[in-house]
């Protein structure tokens, strides 16, 4: 047979490309061993944020997936991981935003986002990217490279977070970031009442609240939702305790703006304040308790420091205003019977009180948490077993007893500026900013700002790298940031799919997903049931190459190869990683295969529940033995009135729980927008990771956008039907999305989860619509207050209305069937 | 004295070279000096023969309104990025694989096990330094022209009615997602000469000897 070649036509002058060749062409390059080796057929048990999954190879592909047997509730969304792999919204290759290319760092900032990009090769790319590492960091300095990163990336131990960071020590330095999203105000002001994070590690488990409680309050809490996803990988044990407190007919009560399906799920008591009021509401609870004489005098005596001063506030010996049941009713909307109500089984009961996250990203979010331990502390119960509170059930399956697994570790360390690095004065400004602040220090280079008791200065920034992060999603304010951004010189992305932030990027790097690269992983974030090796299901597509990978060949041209690797390969991390765990099991006695047994066979090993972990109750030790077994606070005890946070005196944090009135509420006098905006953590994604399925959206998409709830009171007064599309705005920006009309919402309230793909009509103009359901649009910008400057996104009110024009077409995926 | 050779574009010479232009379109961006080449030509270069027809002047008439041909190029190729290789996210996008248009719409689905086989069957392979999966629009195309250029209609027919199975599904989305309008006219372009061949009479597409 002769070869047959794509035929020469000669248009505009191009040279042909070549896309076909004759297969014995082929086959003697694959004699050559250039051929790719295929992954062998059957299936692969690997792993993601949504569970441990079969994934089925036929010739090379990933053709389907089932969930792990051992999965007590899969995830609908599950199916999305083969989205993640194939999707088309995949980066195939590196390439260059075109100004950035033809003109330099900083060429026409205004236009990114628009798309222009132009192709390069990987040679090229990191060329360029060691290339303005070293300029950034000579004609600068370290202070200018931002090497934050923030975000969830995949799961699995190999940190592409941490090899950024270790390659930015050793060029040189780099602005980290600290805190996250997710917890910022909890994580700064818990160490001041409790002495730690408090809301991390193990938590009171699941037995002991089946044995002993008898009212659970979720206070802004969801169990069923945020377990669908861990950060490592789910263990959905959740679903199961559900289903043991719905059998044994345990009393809840859900404070919450909407009734979620946990409350549904045990058919709790719904009550829902106006959002933001959670400290008022508690506070008005609490002087019940006191004037009752329904409090643990002797608890607060002996395990608590500061309660007379806070009494003192309770009565309203300072403000001259007592904080009755009444004065908490007029802020939070709920009737002082119901406050004075709850006090009363509160204090009658073995309660356990359950708070979520939600009421502490928020302006003054230090006070819902800190208010939610002082009426525990006022209910005596801390310690004593279904009793007490708990601030992590929403998330990692906190309350699942621990299995005797021994921890895994990350493996690649961060590493140190080398011994000869350029010196960082101070005035060059901070070497770590809180995460939530990146865009206040762009718009405030050289600016001092406040933060935990201190002051510090903004760097100034003139680029940034960032991978396993989506922040054109996560940071509040986007019309704000899309502005501030235009500062940096250059923005480097490295993932597997066009974000938004990867749309906004100058130099776009294609990353592999888990299944075209090895890893391994935890299964249950707090229970450890398993280690999983997360083995390769496929080639790398298009052009992709692991992040590891990637960062070696940036080692090599910035001259700190062997620096960055120690000599290991990705191979030899995962080698490592798993014999520290195996070192760590065989101290304890605790049964582990070595490595090459685990890798080559089942790649699968199960730890079995620690009887003495099955009924564990955080606390318990303190209250058993306060001063053998004090808590590292000043004082040995909860703080409920901290001398370190008076010091301080910041305005907008005092030193005792506090109700203070948040910016924009739905209480305010005179407030500008009628609704609240809440934008809680969406069900079926992970944040934004999966809103690039068609199959996940499926499940939730209205009218082909993110879904906002609306109570039927308010969509009626505008005339919005379930299924219209609707425009959210307010002074900060505007959104689509589509209504559902529903008495699942308080009025006055409505939903729209966080993690809609930010879809400008008019990328890089000022206050442009986005056409998907980027929440993000409305909510602000500030810090949560001065001591924890965490992210106050749910401080957000915003007008809704049925949106007039043609909606702009964001269709379904999949086109329709061809007419033939 | 040979007879001469009609200039029809139904002959499938004539026709091979068409579809291989299509492919060009489809495979990459179009470049600055291309873009400039079209924009003095005013017919469309390998799709000359199509220049005659409404959506083939469409696209003409986007080209010339750019103010020149650096803004063409940046505008053109920014739609190109958006709608071809991803960068205009779920809602921006018309992916140019089959696979995109047949089950849950992602990429690398039976059609690429399909169409290596195909290529196989015709002694072919997609050259190493490409890393798209063999049912890109722009492969199937180039097949489809090799074959018209080689064995003839017949076999070219099978890959014919392959592309006529996504390609209206492809030419649906680009007209929804393409702002540009250049694309979308383009693949309605592509679908109605698709279309045309299809309908030809195997006479017509003989080739005079």
């Amino acid at each position: 047979m002769t070869a047959l070649e794509t035929h020469a036509a000669r248009p505009f002058g191009l040279t042909r490309r070549k896309l076909l060749v004759s297969s014995a062409t082929l086959g003697a390059l694959a004699g050559m061993g250039v051929a790719r080796a295929a992954t062998a057929d059957g299936e692969v048990l690997n792993g993601s944020h949504w569970g441990v999954y079969h994934a089925k190879v036929e010739n090379g592909r990933f053709v389907s997936l089932r969930p792990w047997d051992k999965d007590p509730h899969p995830s609908p969304a599950l199916p999305g991981v083969q989205d993640i792999v194939y999707g088309p919204s995949r980066i195939r290759f590196p390439m260059v935003r075109r100004a950035w290319l033809e003109k330099g760092p900083g060429a026409a900032p205004e236009t990114r986002g628009k798309g222009d990009f132009v192709r390069v090769s990987w040679d090229k790319a990191l060329d360029l990217v060691a290339g303005e590492i070293r300029r950034v960091q000579t004609d600068f300095g370290p202070w200018a490279v931002y090497g934050g990163t923030y975000g969830w990336r995949s799961a699995g131990r190999l940190n592409p977070q941490s090899m950024l960071k270790r390659l930015l020590n050793l060029s040189g330095g780099y602005v980290d970031s600290s805190e996250d999203y997710s917890k910022a105000a909890i994580e700064r002001i818990m160490p001041y009442v409790v002495g730690s994070v408090e809301a991390e590690g193990p938590q009171s488990t699941y037995p002991t609240v089946m044995e002993s409680t008898e009212l659970m309050v979720f206070w802004g809490c969801s169990p069923l939702n945020n377990n669908n996803i861990a950060n490592s990988i789910p263990d959905h044990k959740p679903w199961g305790w559900f289903d043991d407190l719905r059998q044994a007919g345990k009393k809840t009560i859900f404070i919450d703006p909407v009734r979620t399906d946990a409350c549904k799920a045990l058919n709790g008591e719904w009550i829902a304040p106006r959002p933001q009021t959670d400290a008022a509401m508690m506070i008005g609870i609490a002087h019940t308790l006191l004037t009752e004489k329904l409090h643990d005098a002797k608890f607060l005596a002996d395990y608590t420091r500061g309660f007379d001063r806070f009494s003192d506030y309770l009565l309203g010996k300072p403000d001259g205003v007592p904080k009755t049941a009444e004065w908490a009713a007029e802020i939070c909307g709920i009737p002082a019977a119901t406050l004075r109500d709850l006090a009363h089984r509160f204090a009658a009961n073995r309660t356990l009180l359950v708070g979520g996250w939600a009421m502490q990203r928020q302006q003054h979010g230090e006070q819902p948490p800190w208010m939610l331990i002082t009426l525990a502390c006022m209910l005596g119960q801390i310690g004593l077993p279904g009793g007490g509170f708990v601030q992590r059930y929403h998330l990692d399956s906190g309350g699942a007893p621990a299995s005797t697994a021994p921890a895994l570790g990350g493996g690649i360390a961060l590493g140190e500026r080398p011994k000869d690095a350029r010196p960082w004065p101070a005035e060059r400004g901070a070497m770590v900013i809180p995460c939530a602040r990146v865009v206040d220090m762009l718009l405030n280079p050289g600016r001092e700002y406040e933060f935990n008791g201190r002051t510090f200065r903004y760097p100034d920034v003139r680029m940034t790298y960032w991978v396993g992060g989506n922040p054109f999603h996560h940071h509040q304010d986007r019309n704000r940031m899309v502005a501030a951004w235009k500062k940096l010189d250059t923005f480097i992305v490295q993932d597997f799919q066009w974000t938004a932030s990867a749309r906004m990027a100058d130099i776009v790097l294609p990353a592999t997903t888990t299944c075209e690269r090895n890893d391994i992983e935890r299964v249950g974030p707090a229970s450890g049931i398993a280690i999983l090796a997360m083995k390769k299901v496929i080639e790398p597509v298009f052009e992709a190459r692991n992040d590891y990978d990637i960062f070696v060949d940036l080692a090599k041209r910035l001259g700190v190869e062997q620096a960055f690797t120690t000599g290991k390969t990705e191979m030899d991390w995962i080698r490592s990683i798993y014999e520290t765990a195996l070192a760590q099991a065989r101290t304890k006695g605790v049964a582990m295969p070595d490595f090459d047994t685990f890798w080559n066979g089942s790649g699968l090993v199960e730890f079995p529940v620690a009887d003495a972990t099955r009924k564990w109750t955080k606390y318990a030790d303190f209250r058993a033995d306060p001063l053998l077994n004090a808590l590292p606070t000043p004082s040995g005890k909860f703080e409920i009135f901290s001398t370190a946070v008076e010091r301080m005196k910041y305005e907008d944090c005092p030193p005792h729980p506090t109700w203070l009135e948040p910016m924009e509420w739905l209480g305010q006098k005179g407030g500008k927008y009628p609704l609240h905006v809440n934008s809680s953590h969406p069900q079926f994604r992970l944040h934004s990771q999966l809103c690039g399925s068609a199959a996940v959206r499926g499940i939730y998409a209205v009218a082909g956008r993110e879904p906002c709830l609306i109570n039927p009171a308010d969509a009626k007064a505008r005339g919005i039907g379930n299924g219209d599309v609707v425009r959210l705005f307010n002074d900060r920006g505007q959104c689509l999305a589509g209504a559902v009309v529903t008495e699942d919402v308080r009025p006055g309230v409505v939903r729209l989860n966080e993690g809609g793909w930010y879809d400008p009509a008019e990328a890089g103009s000022p206050n442009t619509l986005c056409k998907y359901g980027d929440v993000n649009v409305l909510t602000p910008d500030i810090g949560t207050s001065r001591l924890t400057q965490g992210t106050s996104a749910c401080t957000a009110m915003a007008e809704v209305e049925k949106y007039q024009g043609m909606p702009p077409t964001v269709t379904a995926f999949t086109a329709p069937a061809a007419a033939g | 004295m040979k007879p001469s050779v009609p200039q029809n574009p139904a002959m499938p010479s004539r026709s091979a070279d068409i579809f291989a232009a299509f492919a060009d379109i489809f495979a990459a961006p179009l470049e600055a000096a291309g873009i400039a080449a079209l924009r003095d030509d005013g017919r469309l270069g390998g799709l000359a023969p199509l220049s005659d027809q409404p959506l083939a002047q469409r696209a003409l008439d986007v080209l010339a309104g750019f103010d020149d041909a650096a803004e063409a190029t940046s505008e053109l190729n920014a739609a190109f990025c958006c709608l071809f290789l991803g960068a205009g996210g779920p809602h921006g996008n018309a992916p140019p694989y089959e696979s995109a248009y047949a089950g849950h719409g992602r990429l690398f689905g039976e059609p690429t096990a399909e169409m290596t086989k195909m290529l196989a069957a015709h002694g072919l392979g997609v050259a190493e330094g490409c890393c798209e999966p063999p049912d890109h629009l722009a492969i199937e195309l180039a097949l489809l022209a090799a074959l018209l250029a080689g064995p003839g209609p017949a076999a070219a027919a099978a890959v014919r009615d392959r592309l006529l199975g996504w390609v209206p599904g492809f030419a649906a989305r680009c007209a929804e997602a393409d702002t540009t309008g250049f694309y979308a006219a383009l693949a309605a372009l592509l679908h109605a000469f698709l279309l045309d061949q299809a309908a030809l009479t195997p006479s017509e597409r003989e080739i005079p000897s």
